[in-house]
């Protein structure tokens, strides 16, 4: 498992690249990569988006999101980069990738952790617009997304 | 005691506080005190949409806040 929160800008082609030349033996990897917009969820033109972090829950919030897919689907390895601070427009926000011997797994790993991250990961987000600026909460489809991995109907 | 604030609530009043401590004053006895003190933000820091977390646990409105130095103020997360 590799997981990095960063303050900087980043590439996802190397992330890519770096995550697939560790791979010994897979035959699937699936990954996805999470751009910030030109416009914010009203329409209006996005200056930044500001993803503020907590110094020790955020990690703590991902790492868990990360250990619950690596033991729920059959993966081998998986690798979350997610950005904090500051977000220009057209900036990876996150990538994620899943690698394992079939395609499913990896393609489930990997959507489980993206569902999961844009719920429960421990972020506050603030768009800064031309005309101002708003915290945003998930939506009812992040909720939804998320619900659909319950395992429990008391969940 | 210092009281750390995430999200819309430090652009209201900053990343932190130094308040002085108040006995064995509980949660809900800080938000009221921090809620007088800041009018402005009150509905805020009297909602039960922010927890408050201390030790990097989520606290009751009844747990009391004597010997801890720090305590978080934290808003519902909006995801990655």
């Amino acid at each position: 498992m590799s997981i990095r929160l960063t303050d900087q800008p980043f590439a996802a082609e190397g992330e890519l690249a770096e995550f697939m030349a560790r791979l010994t033996g897979d035959g699937a990897v699936v990954n996805f990569v999470g751009i910030a917009r030109s416009h914010s969820s009203s329409g209006e033109i996005l200056k930044r988006l500001v993803l503020q972090h907590h110094p020790r829950l955020t990690s703590r919030s991902i790492d868990e999101i990360a250990e619950t897919a690596r033991k729920r689907f059959d993966i081998s390895s998986l690798r979350i980069v997610h950005r904090y601070g500051p977000v220009a427009p057209g900036e990876v926000i996150v990538f994620v990738a899943a690698a394992s011997k079939h395609r499913r797994s990896a393609f489930n790993a990997a959507d489980y952790m993206m569902d999961r991250l844009k719920t429960d990961a421990v972020f506050w987000k603030r768009e800064d617009t031309t005309s101002g600026s708003r915290w945003i909460e998930p939506t009812a489809d992040d909720y939804g997304a998320r619900e659909q991995w319950s395992e429990s109907c008391l969940e | 005691m210092k009281i750390l604030f995430f999200g819309m609530l430090r652009d209201a009043l900053g990343d932190e506080l130094e308040v002085a401590p108040a006995g064995d004053e509980t949660v809900a006895q800080l938000r009221t005190r921090l809620a007088r003190l800041y009018p402005d933000v009150a509905r805020d820091l009297l909602s039960p949409r922010i927890r408050v977390c201390v030790a990097d646990a989520i606290v009751g409105e009844d747990f009391r806040l004597g010997g801890h130095d720090h305590v978080e103020f934290l808003p519902p997360v909006s995801g990655g």
